[in-house]
Parts: C-alpha cells; sequence; structure tokens
C-alpha cells in the first residue's frame, strides 16, 4: 500500500490548469456582468469582455513562458537573476501582501454575500471566520492538496453552474441585446480594462509552475486554463444579460445570483435552486481563498528560508481576518475592489511581462 | 490519556459551537404568505389616532393598507388546495404594515413564497407604483418573479374570492393567468422583475387588470402606465387589450367572431404573428405598418354557409382580416389620443431598429412634444383558414336539403 509520504508532490500541467481555472472563478462571476454593463451599452460588453479575454491570455502566456524558463525555482530566486537581489526581494514583498489582500477580500464578499441572502442574524464575523479556519486548514496540509481539491471542487462548480444556465434558457429575452455597437470607444475600453483586471489571479503561475517536473508544458495548460475562464465570463454575461436586461443587470448587486434565484426546475419537486448554485459557488470561492493564502506563504517562505510554513500560517492568518473585516460595507468593499483590480494588474500583468523582457534581453535562463 | 481527554474535550465544544444557529425559525412559526394585496387607507379616525400616540413621526405621503394572505400550515393538500386566512395592516410605509402585522398574528410572515401582488386602481393612478415596488425588489426574500395586477376597486377584494374548486385564492388567481391561450382579451402575466426594467427605462407599460365580485375574478384587459409620470393612465377594456395582444405579437390562442350573411362565424386561432416594420423617412413622424398573419380554424358556424366552397372562404377571409385590422386600430387609436401614451412598444422597435432616429425622439416620444399621438400606424391583416372542421353541415335549412 502506498502511504502518503509518498504521494507524487509534483503538479501535472493538468492541474495548473484546473487552478488558473479555479483561481480566476470567485466574486467576479457573480459582479462582472453588473461592472461590465455599468460601462458600457446594451450587449457590447461581449466585445469588450473578448478584448479583455484577449489581454489577459496574452500575459497568461508571458507568465508562463516566464516562470517556465527557471524550471524548480521559487519566483524570488529567479527574480533575483533577472533583476537584482533588491528588486527580487520587494516584487516578492508585494506579492505576498497582494495576495495577503486578495484572501481576505475573498473572505469577506463571501461573508458579505451569505449573509446578504442566506443568514440573516448571523453575524459576517462569525461566517468568515468559520470559513477562514477551513481556509487555514486547507493551507496546512501539502500543497499538491490544495491542487488535488481543485480537481474535485472544479467539476462540481460547472455541473451546477451549467445545469442552471440550462434550466435558464427559456428566460433568454432576444430583445435584451440589440441594439448593437451603442458604446463610445472610451466605454469599451473601461469595459475591458474590467474585464482584464477581473483575471487578478493569474499571477499564481509565477508560484506554481515552480512545482512542476515539466515546466515546458505549462504554457499551454495556463492558456487552456485562462481561454476556460473567458468563456465562461462571457456565457454567464450572454446569460445575465439575456434574462434581466442591460439596464436591470446593471443596477442589480449581484445580477448572477438574481438570475439564480428564478430559476425554476421544470416539474416543481424543487423550488430552490439558488441554494444549490450557492452551495457551489462557496466551494469554487474556497478554492479561490486557499490558493491566494497559498502563495503569500509561499512568497513569505522564499524570504526566510528558514521558516516553518504553518508557523507563517499562524502570522499571517490573524492579519488578514484583521484586515478582512476593515470596511465597514459594501463601499468601502466596492472601493478595495477598484484597489485589487489596479495592484492586480499591475503585478499580474506588467511585473511579470518587465521581468520577461529583461530575462530575454540580460539572456538569463534557469540552468545557467 | 492526557491526549483522549483533550479529544473528548474538543469534540464536546463542537457539540455546542455546530448545533448553534442564529438563523434558526421553526416552519410552525413561518407564516407562508401567498398574496400581497395593497390599498390606500382612508381612515381618518386611525390617523388621529396616531397622531395622539407618536406625535413627533415623520409622516408619508399616503397611508397604504397591506393585506397579506397567509395559508394554515397542515392545511394544504394536493392541487393547491387549502385554508387561507387574510391579515391586514396600514402604514405609511410597506415596513411599517409588517411590523403592525406582526402585533397581530402569531407567525412571522415569509415572503420567498409569494406568488402575487395587486395593486388597487387608486394606488397606480396616483403613481405610487415605483416607490411600492422598491422593496419588492430590494428585500432578499423577495422574488422578481412575483405576478403583478392592477384591481379595479379594491385590491384586497381580489384575495377574498372562494374558489369552486377550493383552491387558495392567491394560487387561484396566479393559475388564472395560465388561460391566457384561450382568451384573446387576457394580458400576459408581468413580474415584478419586469415592472422594474420598465421603471428604469421610462418605458411606459400595461399590466393586467383584475375585476373581483365577491365569489368570482375575471382577468381581462389591462391598465396602461405613462413611462414618464410612472403612474396608470387608465384601463383598456378587454377587445382593446385583444388589439394590444396582437400588436405586441403575444397572441397565445384565442378567437374572432364576424358575421357574415346575418350570423356568426367562429374562428379559432391557431398562430398569429405580428411584424412592425418603421419608415423613419422623415424622422420627427416615423411610420408603422403592422403586418399581422393569422393562422386558425373554423371553429363554430350559426351562419348558412358552405365552408367547403372556396369564394365562401375567401370571402369569411376578408371579413376576419377586416375584424383584427377594426380590432388593432381601436387600441391605437385609444393609445395615440386618449391616453397619449405608448404602451406598445413602438418606442422601444425604433430604438432597436433605428437607433440614430430614436436619440432624437427619445425625450419627446410619448412625453414632452408627444411625437408618438401624431405618427402613422397602418395595420395590414392576413388571415388563413386551414381546418374546417368534421362536418359540412349542422343543421339544414328549409329547401336545402
Amino acid at each position: 500500500m502506498k502511504s502518503f509520504e509518498h504521494w507524487d508532490q509534483d503538479i501535472s500541467p493538468k492541474m495548473l490548469g484546473y487552478a488558473i481555472v479555479s483561481m480566476t472563478i470567485a466574486v467576479g462571476i457573480l459582479t462582472l456582468p453588473r461592472i461590465i454593463t455599468q460601462n458600457t451599452q446594451v450587449f457590447d460588453g461581449i466585445i469588450s469582455l473578448m478584448a479583455g479575454g484577449v489581454i489577459a491570455l496574452f500575459f497568461t502566456y508571458i507568465s508562463a513562458k516566464l516562470a517556465s524558463r527557471f524550471p524548480k525555482q521559487t519566483f524570488c530566486a529567479y527574480a533575483e537573476k533577472i533583476a537584482s537581489k533588491y528588486i527580487a526581494i520587494v516584487l516578492t514583498v508585494v506579492f505576498a501582501l497582494f495576495f495577503m489582500l486578495v484572501t481576505a477580500f475573498e473572505v469577506r464578499m463571501l461573508a458579505n454575500i451569505a449573509a446578504k441572502y442566506l443568514f440573516d442574524e448571523t453575524p459576517e464575523e462569525v461566517i468568515s471566520l468559520t470559513f477562514f479556519l477551513v481556509v487555514i486548514y486547507a493551507v496546512s496540509g501539502k500543497h499538491v492538496a490544495i491542487l488535488r481539491l481543485n480537481l474535485m471542487f472544479l467539476p462540481i462548480f460547472f455541473a451546477v453552474l451549467f445545469s442552471l444556465l440550462i434550466l435558464n434558457i427559456q428566460y433568454l429575452d432576444l430583445n435584451h441585446f440589440t441594439p448593437f455597437f451603442t458604446s463610445s470607444w472610451r466605454e469599451l475600453l473601461r469595459g475591458t480594462f474590467y474585464a482584464a483586471a477581473n483575471m487578478i489571479g493569474l499571477s499564481i503561475i509565477l508560484f506554481y509552475v515552480s512545482f512542476m517536473r515539466t515546466p515546458k508544458k505549462a504554457p499551454k495548460a495556463a492558456l487552456i486554463g485562462a481561454l476556460i475562464t473567458i468563456c465562461v465570463n462571457m456565457i454567464i454575461f450572454f446569460f445575465v444579460v439575456g434574462q434581466l436586461g442591460p439596464v436591470v443587470t446593471r443596477n442589480v448587486l449581484y445580477p448572477t445570483i438574481e438570475m439564480a434565484k428564478e430559476t425554476k426546475v421544470p416539474g416543481e419537486f424543487f423550488a430552490r435552486f439558488d441554494a444549490v448554485f450557492f452551495t457551489a459557488w462557496i466551494m469554487a470561492i474556497f478554492n479561490t481563498t486557499t490558493m491566494s493564502l497559498h502563495v503569500s506563504t509561499l512568497a513569505i517562505d522564499s524570504l526566510f528560508k528558514k521558516m516553518q510554513k504553518f508557523r507563517t500560517i499562524l502570522i499571517l492568518a490573524p492579519i488578514i481576518f484583521y484586515v478582512s473585516m476593515l470596511p465597514i460595507d459594501i463601499i468601502q468593499i466596492g472601493l478595495i475592489t477598484e484597489w485589487l483590480m489596479g495592484i492586480g494588474a499591475l503585478m499580474g500583468m506588467g511585473v511579470p511581462a518587465l521581468l520577461y523582457v529583461a530575462a530575454i534581453l540580460r539572456k538569463v535562463k534557469g540552468n545557467a | 490519556m492526557h491526549k483522549r481527554r483533550r479529544l473528548v474535550l474538543c469534540g464536546m465544544l463542537l457539540l455546542f459551537l455546530t448545533a448553534g444557529c442564529w438563523d434558526r425559525i421553526d416552519i410552525e412559526e413561518r407564516g407562508f404568505v401567498l398574496g400581497t394585496a395593497i390599498d390606500l387607507s382612508k381612515n381618518e379616525e386611525e390617523e388621529e389616532n396616531i397622531e395622539a400616540e407618536s406625535p413627533g413621526k415623520p409622516k408619508g405621503k399616503t397611508r397604504f393598507i397591506l393585506t397579506n394572505q397567509m395559508v394554515i400550515p397542515g392545511t394544504i393538500v394536493e392541487d393547491n388546495s387549502g385554508e387561507t386566512y387574510n391579515v391586514s395592516a396600514s402604514g405609511d410605509t410597506l415596513f411599517e404594515c409588517v411590523r403592525e402585522m406582526a402585533a397581530r398574528t402569531s407567525q412571522s410572515p415569509f415572503y420567498e413564497h409569494n406568488k402575487i401582488l395587486i395593486l388597487s386602481e387608486d394606488v397606480a393612478k396616483r403613481g405610487h407604483i415605483p416607490s411600492l415596488l422598491d422593496v419588492f425588489l430590494r428585500d432578499k426574500e423577495m422574488k422578481r418573479s412575483i405576478q403583478v395586477l392592477i384591481a379595479v376597486g379594491e385590491a384586497r377584494k381580489a384575495l377574498e374570492v372562494k374558489p369552486q374548486n377550493k383552491e387558495m385564492p392567491a394560487m387561484y388567481i396566479n393559475s388564472v393567468v395560465n388561460n391566457a391561450y384561450k382568451n384573446l382579451g387576457m394580458h400576459p402575466e408581468v413580474l415584478v422583475g419586469d415592472i422594474h426594467e420598465y421603471l428604469l427605462l421610462d418605458e411606459s407599460f400595461t399590466l393586467p387588470r383584475i375585476m373581483s365580485d365577491g365569489d368570482e375574478i375575471k382577468m381581462t384587459g389591462s391598465a396602461v402606465f405613462q413611462g414618464d409620470a410612472k403612474r396608470m393612465i387608465g384601463f383598456l377594456s378587454s377587445e382593446e387589450t385583444e388589439g394590444l395582444n396582437i400588436i405586441k405579437n403575444q397572441v397565445e390562442g384565442g378567437l374572432f367572431q364576424v358575421e357574415i350573411e346575418g350570423d356568426l362565424i367562429v374562428y379559432e386561432i391557431k398562430k398569429l404573428k405580428t411584424r412592425i416594420s418603421a419608415d423613419v423617412a422623415d424622422p420627427l413622424r416615423p411610420k408603422f405598418h403592422v403586418t399581422v398573419l393569422a393562422q386558425g380554424n373554423l371553429g363554430e358556424k350559426y351562419a348558412m354557409i358552405d365552408p367547403f366552397d372556396a369564394d365562401v372562404i375567401t370571402n369569411i377571409e376578408h371579413k376576419l382580416e377586416h375584424e383584427i385590422e377594426r380590432i388593432v386600430n381601436s387600441t391605437t387609436e385609444k393609445l395615440q389620443k386618449d391616453f397619449e401614451t405608448d404602451a406598445m412598444g413602438l418606442g422601444t422597435l425604433l430604438k432597436r431598429n433605428h437607433y440614430k432616429v430614436w436619440k432624437r425622439l427619445e425625450g419627446d416620444w410619448d412625453r414632452g412634444e408627444k411625437y408618438f399621438t401624431r405618427c402613422e400606424i397602418e395595420v395590414t391583416a392576413r388571415v388563413q383558414i386551414e381546418r374546417r372542421g368534421t362536418i359540412i353541415k349542422s343543421h339544414g335549412a328549409l329547401g336545402d336539403m
């Protein structure tokens, strides 16, 4: 019998793809249709989503190329080779802080949405603490375990999501899609920014490729993963706008949930499909939160050689929880979202692109 | 041993923690609301009472009476029958009504299974719909799929209907609308979510009308709302609603009757499609061509004619075409001249197909300059009779054997 000690600790290309999909499917699938319709007219948002998707794909490719150039090396190590030691340390710290903030944001968002739709009386603090404790438990184990969890949860989430969409085909109103092309260029660009920035989780590539035995296969797997999320976002956008209409989508906080709330299962033996959708969505956001906490511990561990992982988690967790409880209401959370998108775009797109160009110009390679 | 004791302790702690739930409400304590009616309160004595009880309280523009129909749990059997009771309470806002209600019933009202919302004519005419619907959209317990109806007279009277088959009144009303495929004069269902869209777009719209007289209800006709003022302008009669349904291409079935040789012929609609095209040569005075295509059967025949004679059939078809044109014209006339409200969605049609023209007309369509009232609407109908039934004649006239 194989004991747990002998588990394969390497990440396969498939796992990397799953990780990227799980990471990028998060709060955005509930809010993105609103954010996009707020910035564009009628159904033109689909153009923004497509353009934003292409941009995200481009930087996914660059990130994966960069990371696979240095097999089995942490981000801190190869950043040092390309640039200098100080820049490497600064970038790693910023990444660690960024992913801590993402963790805090996801925890709070989950609590906020769950409190709004599911629990009237339960305080947000309690919901987020319960959730966060499970996240900490998951991160405390082996890193492969987290990635294996993705393999299990993501298909469940997709099964629920697609049955929701299929049940909603009957409510689609084609009149909601016209008139076409009424947005200005500026509106489309703003939409494109939000569509691209929604993929803030992409920079996990920089950290996870180092666990791969065959880093050469990383770019392809990463591209497929990112493409899946982009397609899912576009399909959800199509369904939400088709059912609720562009103006209503613009004025509803979580349009995807509103869509799920009205879903009727044929036969009427089961009235509340939104409960199932919620469960599946919490699984998806659990994966996102777990991975972002994990990546921030990875980043910090790569700075301090003697640090034990569990001790890092114990230090980070209270800080993250404190930060997650700082915003008073949804307006402040929204402000943080904007910040996260900005920093995420910079860290997930700007940094890898600069490093990659520098690596090529200075001809730095992993095994040199 | 030490380790074990610690485990047991942890386990006991978990028992306490995991069994707790802030949001638990026993199902017996939930008052399932099936239908809601809102009326205006006209009780002056009550207002004096409030003045005495809480003098400094901010007052709303009007007081409403909220009536909830609640089901008695345990009496529900199959086929939607069960015992219900209605509770009414008044307040300046709906939340106040609900709070007032909590002082009168043992069960706290639970709205997640609410099916219908009936608003009285007065509420609608005074323009309270946007503010009243707010809570139906804002509250997470409310579904966007609640069906909205406008009652002639008092709204709560409709919830007091006593259906013959012992169905719960709200469920009964909710299912009557499903008969729209049999009656052309019934307005299709409109949901709270749909109205949210109309209100956001400032579009004029129509809602189904409900009339009640004690034991029975009737759901033909519709109420017209002006999109700018967001209040009800008036009712369309059953026949005018037929015209509206034809124009909006939402006919699921129904019949037309025409007179031929002094007696009636019934035409049963199987399929009716309407296409509207706009001619925007003169942007300020768009022309609309409404083309109606009907397919159907000869359902009942009183007139002494031979339905298998091609000339006779052509004659009937022509009569039917005139009849459809007459019905549609009466509706457009009423909406253009009397109500001056575009509840037919012609503006939306312009917006979808002639966006640039629409941008010019937008602020002055059925408001401001009211270009809508001056535009030309041309109706052409084309009728086909497909099946003529299984017999040639049901009875003979003298000397006609």
